[in-house]
Parts: structure tokens; C-alpha cells; sequence
């Protein structure tokens, strides 16, 4: 049991307050969604999280481990783990081996075994292997693109593979940036049944998504960021009913 | 046999220094692995060839134990250097490390310990063929296993993408200056077996178009795969030799050969057989979704 908080996190730019006084807890076995108008502020708190950007004030800590201070892969192996908007994915391995390198964390084979042919370091290579073609099964990348390089996978693969990489960590904390984009009503919902599958195994999962449909079928909690600020946060239903919120996806005048 | 061993004799220095700048071109391919051009390995290698002609000289020590040091010296200056110079990224970490090499040619230039400009001669003659090959060997087998290992798959992943390297635990920095520091060791182990063949060294055999050759033999085999760097190697030595007949017009033949890698094997030449398979590879998955 696992729960990541973020308590007052402000990010200022150079003058621009990227986030300010943002604070709301994501619970391991939940699903929370963050919501928001573009340039909003929602790729920054991942940003923030995964310490690819430090806060400038207030703090994000994963139970009671500070994350705000540490270096990006001293987070990952807390068990923080992430998919990417701009599909970064390593281009010229195998969807498998992009699996295998997303289990790093978890290793724990003896490193200079290789060199001596240890049987142990074969029967891990085997066994990541394995994991990974169940992982890419539960994604659901088709079987004959498992031994293709990521770069010409096709794009919804691509996005499948990022989820099955952040899996292969076994985190503690998942954080899906825009996961849905570019996929049909039919895939959408397979992916609504996979982020509540995977919640279920007690990971805390923050949702970050325009596809409303899906944020509102799969959260527990919804938070919403407009210009770097919370305005609003609570049930799917009560955040859709929400004046403010309404009024930062259509304006004002639509509020009233 | 007899013809194995006329031919051994007329090529034997032709045949050494084919594994020499082998070694060189995997030094070189450590770096590249983890996806960072760093060209300092001809200096690496000059300070690691002065540091075990100097021992050989004063103190008769054998060219195992001169070597060791010698690489280890490199490496310990790669070290030195590396540790703000692999923060750099591309074409910074490129000139950096090129600066660095003018400053150790300058630095050889002027010692009286160095021998200035005229170098140290009178260098035993202690490398062999089968030594450097035993070296070539015991390096192409650490590069095989090496791929296996998890400091492996965090090399290769640190080349795809480093920051979705740092966010699945790998730590790009500490891979960048541990592939810089054993890439100056490697390069060191090539310097000394270089000084102990040729009998003398000079400041200008560790400069920038020695640098350039090493690199060269890296884009031709293929940037980041250690048996291309090795073929590489083996290619660009022989092409001098094997076009000998032209005379003057030899040096068109290399600049053809050249072009002619880096237009249609961009990849280099170990990269037209892996292209291939993925090549395969990816139309295969075309299909499948057409199906």
C-alpha cells in the first residue's frame, strides 16, 4: 500500500507560474484522473514527479519518501513509473526488449555473470523474457510485432508498448500521460478495463487524459489543473457538475 | 605452410597493426555504444604509450606490466576529464574532447620527460602478433558477454533514448562516464602495444587524424557495434596495401571506398546485415496488419 501526495507544488519558469499551490493525494488501488485545458499544467506535475523538473515550492513525496529533490532514475526505482505523450519509446530494440529494459528495477541477476556464463543469468534473461510477451499480451501489441523494432511499429502499438514498459517495473506509481490519444471507441475501452485491472493490483494510478469519456468511466477521483492552479477536485460527478470547472472548458458566458 | 609463413613475414607489420587499430576502433565503440562521441581515445592512447615507454625504458618492467599501468594511467586521466566532460552532450562533448587532445599534444610537446618533439626512442621491441591478438581476443570476448549484462542493456538503452533511460532506473550520467573511462582504458592498452612495436613515439602520432582514423573505422563497420568497429578497422588498414598497384592514385581509391560506405551502408557495414533482419522484420508486421 502506497500512496503518492502532492502537497502546495508551485513551478515558476522565470516569472510564469507553471503550477501554484497544487496538493491532492493519488492512493495506491485508485485511479485519479488530472484533467485540464491545454498548457495547463498537467505534463509539468508529471514532470514534477518523475524529477525531470524540480519544484520550486512545496514538495511531492511517496509515503513518506521525498521525490522532489531526487534525480529522475533514483525516482524510478522507487517504483515511479510513467508512459509518455511524445511516445518515447527506444527506437531500434524490440518491443520485447523495450520490455526488458522497462524491468531494470526490478533485476536481480549478478551483473558480471555474463561473463562467466552463469546458468542464473540465462534463466533471468528467459524468465524477463517471458514476463514481457505476458505484459505485451495484456497491452494487447499483436504477437507478430513482438520481435519488431519500436520505431516501425504502428502508432497505436507504440502507445500499447509504453503502458507494457511502465508494467514491466512492477511500480508503485503509474502515471499515464494521455494514454487514449489517437485510439477508436473500441480500443478506448479496452484500455478502461486495462487501467482498472491495473490499479487493482494496488498501484496508485494518476490518469492524465482529454478523452472525457474515459477519464469519467475509469477515475476514482478527478483533479482539475487550469493555469497551473487546482480548481477543482472530488467524484467524476461532482467535478463535471462544477462551475469552475465548466467554465474553464467553455468559457464563461456557456457558465452562465 | 611454408607459404603461410613467407606470406607472415612479408605482412607481419601490416598484419600487427591491423589488431592495434582494432583495438582502438573498440575503444572508440564503447563510447559510441552508449551513444556519446568522445574523441579523445588518440590522446588516451599517447599518454598510455608514454607513460609504458617510459617504464620500459627506466625500468626494464615486461610489456604486461608496463601495458596495465600504462592503461591504467589513461584511464585514470579519462576520470579526471570525464567527470564534467560527459555532461556534455553531441557536438559539445565532441570539441571538448577534442581540446583535451590538443592539450595533451602540447603537454608532450614540451615535457623534457617526453622527449619533446623528437619523442622516446629505443622502445623495446616487446609486442608480438599473438600478444596483440590474445588482447583483440580477450576484448572481442568482454564485448560479446558484455551485452548480456545489465550495465549492457543499460549502455544500449542510454543510446536509444536517455531520458526514458533515467526513468526506468538507469542512471545516464554514471553509464556516459563509465563508458568514457573504460573506452580510455582500452585506447590505453592500444597505445602502449603501439609504442612497444613501432621502437620509437612521437607527440604526432597521437594527434586529431589519428583520432579521425579510429573514427573512421567505427562510421565504416558501424558506429555502435563492436564486431563492425573490428572489421572497420581490418578494412581501412588493408585498403593501402590492397591498392598499392595504383601508386599515386591509391589515395582516390580509399576516398571512393569511403563515400561509397557512408552513402549506401549508412549503417556501416556491420549495419547492412542488421538492417536487413529488421527490415525483414518490419515488413513482416506490415503484413500482419494487413491481414
Amino acid at each position: 500500500m502506497s500512496s503518492l501526495h502532492y502537497h502546495d507544488v508551485g513551478i515558476n519558469f522565470g516569472g510564469v507560474h507553471a503550477l501554484s499551490g497544487v496538493s491532492f493525494d493519488v492512493r495506491s488501488g485508485h485511479v485519479v484522473g488530472l484533467i485540464g485545458p491545454n498548457g495547463a499544467g498537467k505534463t509539468t506535475l508529471i514532470n514534477v514527479t518523475t524529477g525531470v523538473v524540480a519544484p520550486t515550492a512545496g514538495s511531492v513525496t511517496l509515503d513518506d519518501a521525498p521525490l522532489s529533490g531526487r534525480r529522475q532514475h533514483q525516482i524510478a526505482r522507487l517504483g515511479v513509473a510513467r508512459t509518455y505523450q511524445n511516445i518515447r519509446l527506444f527506437p531500434r530494440m524490440t518491443a520485447i526488449e523495450n520490455v526488458v529494459v522497462g524491468a531494470t528495477r526490478i533485476r536481480r541477476d549478478p551483473d558480471l555473470g555474463a561473463f562467466v556464463f552463469l546458468p542464473a543469468v540465462r534463466r533471468a534473461r528467459i524468465e524477463l523474457e517471458e514476463h514481457a510477451r505476458y505484459l505485451l499480451h495484456r497491452v494487447g501489441v499483436p504477437r507478430d510485432e513482438w520481435e519488431t523494432a519500436a520505431s516501425v511499429m504502428p502508432y497505436g502499438s507504440q502507445r500499447r508498448l509504453e503502458v507494457a514498459r511502465a508494467l514491466a517495473m512492477r511500480p508503485r506509481v503509474l502515471l499515464l500521460d494521455e494514454p487514449a490519444a489517437g485510439m477508436n471507441p473500441a480500443e478506448t475501452a479496452g484500455l478502461q478495463a486495462l487501467i482498472r485491472s491495473i490499479a487493482e493490483e494496488d498501484v496508485a494510478v494518476m490518469l492524465v487524459e482529454h478523452d472525457m469519456p474515459l477519464v469519467m468511466g475509469t477515475c476514482d477521483r478527478v483533479a482539475v489543473l487550469n493555469f497551473g492552479e487546482l480548481i477543482a477536485q472530488g467524484t467524476p460527478a461532482e467535478v463535471s457538475r462544477d462551475p469552475a470547472v465548466v467554465e474553464a472548458y467553455l468559457g464563461s458566458e456557456a457558465a452562465q | 605452410m611454408e607459404w603461410l609463413v613467407h606470406f607472415y613475414a612479408l605482412h607481419s607489420k601490416l598484419i600487427d597493426q591491423i589488431g592495434i587499430n582494432a583495438i582502438f576502433a573498440l575503444s572508440l565503440s564503447l563510447t559510441l555504444q552508449a551513444g556519446h562521441l568522445a574523441l579523445a581515445n588518440a590522446a588516451f592512447g599517447g599518454i598510455a604509450a608514454y607513460v609504458a615507454s617510459l617504464l620500459s625504458l627506466s625500468r626494464g618492467w615486461p610489456l604486461s606490466v608496463t601495458t596495465l599501468i600504462g592503461a591504467a594511467a589513461a584511464a585514470a586521466v579519462g576520470a579526471v576529464i570525464g567527470l564534467p566532460v560527459t555532461r556534455l552532450r553531441g557536438v559539445f562533448l565532441a570539441i571538448a574532447t577534442i581540446g583535451f587532445g590538443e592539450i595533451a599534444l602540447i603537454v608532450e610537446n614540451n615535457l623534457s620527460i617526453t622527449g619533446g618533439a623528437e619523442g622516446l626512442s629505443q622502445i623495446p621491441n616487446e609486442t608480438t602478433t599473438w600478444k596483440i591478438y590474445l588482447v583483440l581476443a580477450i576484448l572481442a570476448f568482454f564485448f560479446w558477454r558484455l551485452r548480456r549484462t545489465r550495465a549492457g542493456w543499460a549502455i544500449a538503452a542510454v543510446r536509444e533514448d536517455e531520458y526514458a533511460a533515467a526513468s526506468f532506473g538507469i542512471d545516464p550520467a554514471r553509464v556516459k562516464f563509465w563508458t568514457f573511462v573504460g573506452s580510455a582504458a582500452i585506447a590505453g592498452i592500444a597505445g602502449s602495444l603501439y609504442a612497444h612495436e613501432n621502437f620509437f613515439i612521437s607527440p604526432g602520432d597521437w594527434g586529431f587524424s589519428r583520432m579521425i582514423d579510429i573514427l573512421v573505422y567505427c562510421v565504416i563497420g558501424g558506429a555502435a557495434s563492436p564486431w563492425g568497429a573490428m572489421l572497420g578497422a581490418a578494412i581501412i588498414s588493408l585498403l593501402p596495401e590492397v591498392f598499392r598497384f595504383l601508386h599515386d592514385y591509391r589515395d582516390i581509391v580509399n576516398g571512393i571506398v569511403l563515400l561509397a560506405v557512408v552513402i549506401f551502408a549508412p549503417q556501416g557495414i556491420a549495419g547492412l546485415w542488421s538492417r536487413d533482419q529488421r527490415g525483414r522484420k518490419a515488413a513482416a508486421a506490415a503484413e500482419g496488419q494487413s491481414r
